[in-house]
């Protein structure tokens, strides 16, 4: 009877070790490199979460204000409210009655030095409208929204802002897609240098793995020890970047950004997971596809 | 049983190295394979080895068909293989037990069998007494006797030897030689491809002739 195979996880692990000290000089050079790619990849994603949160704080650029007609009557307000919450396939809407009362009172509270004027109108002289104001979340659609809402019986204006919206949402646009383009670009580079690292082990160990590959291992007996020296070069350079990216994240908040009262930073914290994470996982993936790479031709030769 | 049908075998943009090679090889025969430069012989061991294959024909080895071999069975049909390098190819870093239990190791042998597998195949290459040298400590024919050991630790059922003393002095060959031919009689199947004319007539083994890509068999006289 065969005994039974046996693989000791020690002995890949170990190995996988080796090859990264064996060429410490290209393991930290492809640390560094790596290190850059993500913490550049970090910093656009960093970039990006900024400028949507400042830009979303423009409380302005995702609301539109519509006025019903002066002689507007309660059923009215009801229909139209039921037509608004009607348009489900542009996004998810959210609708606020402002009767012409409450308009009057956010006016005096809002200029609060001339409250005496808005004071003195008497209630039947009110010359405010009942309003709606309708917030949305997808900025792409806010000129169908516009239209729909005009075609609303006993609709009288539509206030939005939906030029600047439509602007301001091709520009976040433009950011995701140089973020994507750099991320691709930084990804391959991450990919590349990792390929370099084991192929330098692959080659320091080639007589290995000829004799290997003639006693009958196995394609992953032979490929495992790689594919971990790879996924440990990106799984280290992840979280190393991830402590940089965070120191970075607190220097820029405390000193360039403390003195701009028109900028919000968000805090790190807001989005750390998916900077780890994220890490992490580039690093990961870039470790195997770029190790898996290098030791197919050995294997195929 | 190693059997060629009609194979033919050419590298890119050139002729022909294997042209129509026909050939059988029964279990546990002894075979020389000479030829001259280009006849042949490398392609030959590389088509038995799965390092290529074959342009047209059959080859079959041990039960496997090599023309149509996927790549996941393929360490299972070379460790029906034992490989003798004429370069040796061991490690230089390990032991004379390290480089034999190796071959154990790679192929995931229980750790408690390697030791006494690596104790009786050092034994039988009669180098129990170098166990802990290092290959720089030994003459060539006792490298390429520690390369036969590693060859032979896995029990395969073909030995294929390339050039096996070529480089190594003639004492060391019939040493080495010796070896191969007790090896043929455990019932294994032994191919030594080699040059050395001398050494062939002297075993009075079956010898095949690789001439312009086709197989021609030869019966030397024995040597008394």
């Amino acid at each position: 009877m065969r005994a039974r195979k046996s693989y000791s996880p020690f002995y890949f692990i170990g190995q996988a070790f080796n090859g990264l000290f064996r060429n410490f000089s290209v393991t930290l050079g492809a640390i560094v490199v790596l290190v850059c790619c993500l913490v550049l990849i970090g910093s656009f994603y960093s970039l990006i979460a900024n400028i949507t949160e400042n830009l979303d704080d423009l409380s302005l650029m995702n609301k539109i204000v519509i006025f019903l007609e002066y002689d507007a009557t309660n059923e009215d307000c009801d229909r139209i409210e039921k037509e608004i919450k009607g348009l489900r396939e542009l996004g998810n809407l959210k609708v606020t009655f402002v009767s012409k009362e409450q308009g009057l009172e956010d006016m005096k509270a809002e200029d609060p030095d001339n409250a005496y004027l808005y004071e003195s109108i008497p209630d039947e002289d009110n010359p405010l409208a009942d309003s709606f104001i309708i917030e949305y979340d997808d900025a792409s659609k806010v000129q169908r929204i516009e239209y729909n809402l005009r075609q609303i019986d006993g609709v009288r204006k539509v206030n939005s802002h939906s030029e600047i919206a439509v602007k301001v949402n091709s520009f976040k646009n433009g950011i995701t897609l140089v973020f994507f383009f750099f991320f691709v670009v930084l990804f391959a580079v991450g990919v590349f240098v990792i390929i370099n690292t084991v192929n330098m082990t692959v080659f320091s160990r080639r007589d290995e793995i000829y004799v290997m590959r003639f006693v009958g291992a196995s394609r992953w007996f032979i490929s495992l020890p790689f594919v971990l020296e790879g996924i440990i070069l990106g799984a280290f350079s992840g979280g190393l970047s991830y402590f940089i990216m965070k120191w970075l994240s607190g220097y820029v908040v405390n000193t360039v950004v403390a003195g701009l009262d028109m900028v919000k930073m968000l805090p790190f914290s807001e989005y750390s997971d998916i900077i780890l994470y994220g890490f992490l996982g580039i690093g990961i993936l870039s470790g195997i596809i770029g190790s898996t790479v290098s030791i197919r031709r050995p294997l195929d030769a | 049983m190693i059997e060629f049908k009609n194979v033919t075998k050419a590298y890119k943009g050139g002729k022909n190295v294997l042209n129509g090679l026909n050939l059988t090889i029964e279990d546990g025969e002894f075979v020389f394979i000479v030829g001259d430069t280009g006849a042949g012989k490398t392609t030959m061991m590389k088509l038995l080895l799965c390092e290529e294959k074959v342009d047209s024909g059959s080859l079959k080895v041990a039960g496997f068909d090599l023309t149509r071999l996927p790549s996941f069975k393929l360490p299972k049909y070379r460790r029906k293989l034992g490989v003798v390098f004429q370069d040796f190819r061991l490690f230089p870093n390990m032991t004379v037990e390290q480089n034999v239990a190796f071959a154990l190791r790679v192929v995931g042998t229980p750790k408690k069998y390697i030791a006494n597998k690596v104790k009786y195949i050092l034994k039988t290459v009669q180098l129990e007494n170098k166990h802990k040298s290092y290959p720089y400590e030994l003459s060539g024919g006792e490298q390429q006797r520690v390369a036969l050991a590693r060859a032979l630790v896995n029990s395969p059922d073909i030995i294929i030897a390339d050039e096996p003393t070529g480089n190594i002095d003639p004492d060391m060959s019939r040493n080495i030689m010796d070896l191969l031919v007790m090896v043929s009689n455990l019932n294994k199947t032994v191919i030594v491809v080699t040059h050395e004319r001398e050494l062939v007539s002297h075993y009075g083994k079956r010898t095949v002739i690789l001439e312009n890509g086709k197989a021609r068999e030869l019966y030397p006289e024995v040597k008394k």
